[in-house]
């Protein structure tokens, strides 16, 4: 009995430290502006595998007077319109998927990246890759961003919001 | 003769899949004396993951490197692969750093890196003697698929 109410209360532990990347503790940041677009086999192509992941990308400027900056805790988590959340997987557990497009996943990794600022007045363009098993994701959320170390906040991106970028 | 065939299948196998470790060092341009080193093994050609630790601290942080295989013979260094490092740390920083790396091995090269409280770090690479001297305790590379990572993303 001592046994598994110490395994549960464990187990209780670490599920709580693991998912306290993806928490919905945090503030919301306003003052910015987004578009995104679903790239499609004419936009995509042959560079990503398209039977797994749907690729989005989206472009965001920051219209605070101060830069916001990225943690190694930021995660990139997607909402659906139950309410339901799904964090994304690694860009590493995504390049050893791909393994053998070895061409086209490198240049994704070299090339698409999170900024290390978001800086006033710029757009910055971001590639997001949903899983395929997730129908219809409503909006993106970049979690543990700061201007400061104090505080953490949450950047809510909708993907519904099409435009010309 | 079978014995030798096997032992010699067996050990060129065991060198193919286990990799070669290359080690670096880093610099952060302050007025401390701020001296990271770090490690990567590349046991896939394009891509490694990263080990790093800042001398005596415990502030350790991991990532990945990416290489290309297209360089271009009209540049000047057209011997040497760009490659693309990012690292996560434990105490919240993050890094990238652009290496510039010979093409044949991987193992003599530089790089610049960038922190996002923009901060600037001089990479270079070293040898096996110099890394294990200086972080004798705190290596532990082996069982990198299993630990949780520092960065998220």
């Amino acid at each position: 009995m001592k046994k598994l109410i110490i395994f549960s209360v464990l187990t209780i532990l670490t599920t709580g430290i693991a998912l306290k990347a993806f928490a919905n503790d945090r503030p919301v940041l306003g003052n910015f502006e987004t578009a995104s677009k679903k790239l499609d086999l004419q936009d995509a192509g042959k560079n990503y595998d398209l039977k797994n992941y749907t690729p989005y990308l989206i472009a965001v400027m920051n219209r605070n007077p101060a830069p916001i900056m990225i943690t190694a805790n930021t995660g990139i988590v997607f909402v659906s319109s139950d309410g339901t959340v799904t964090p994304s997987e690694s860009r590493r557990q995504f390049y050893l998927k791909n393994k053998k497009l070895l061409k086209n996943s490198n240049s994704m990794m070299s090339e698409y990246n999170l900024p290390l600022r978001f800086e006033p007045g710029k757009v910055y363009n971001i590639q997001v890759f949903a899983p395929a098993e997730l129908a219809n994701p409503v909006a993106v959320n970049i979690t543990n961003v700061t201007f400061d170390k104090k505080r953490m906040c949450d950047i809510n991106i909708p993907l519904n919001n099409v435009e010309e970028l | 003769m079978k014995k030798i065939f096997l032992l010699f299948s067996i050990i060129s196998i065991s060198m193919i899949t286990s990799g070669c470790n290359h080690y670096f060092k880093a610099e952060k341009i302050n007025g401390n004396n701020d001296i990271y080193y770090g490690v990567f093994n590349t046991r896939d050609k394009n891509q490694a993951d990263v080990k790093f630790y800042k001398k005596n601290s415990i502030i350790a942080c991991d990532g990945i490197i990416v290489f290309s295989n297209y360089p271009v013979i009209t540049d000047k260094n057209y011997k040497r692969i760009p490659g693309k490092m990012t690292l996560g740390c434990n105490d919240g920083t993050v890094m990238d750093v652009n290496w510039l790396v010979r093409r044949t091995d991987h193992t003599t090269g530089y790089g610049k890196g960038v922190d996002q409280y923009n901060n600037i770090y001089n990479f270079t690479s070293i040898g096996k003697y110099e890394f294990v001297k200086n972080i004798k305790n705190d290596y532990k590379f082996k069982d990198i698929d299993k630990t949780e990572k520092y960065l998220k993303y």
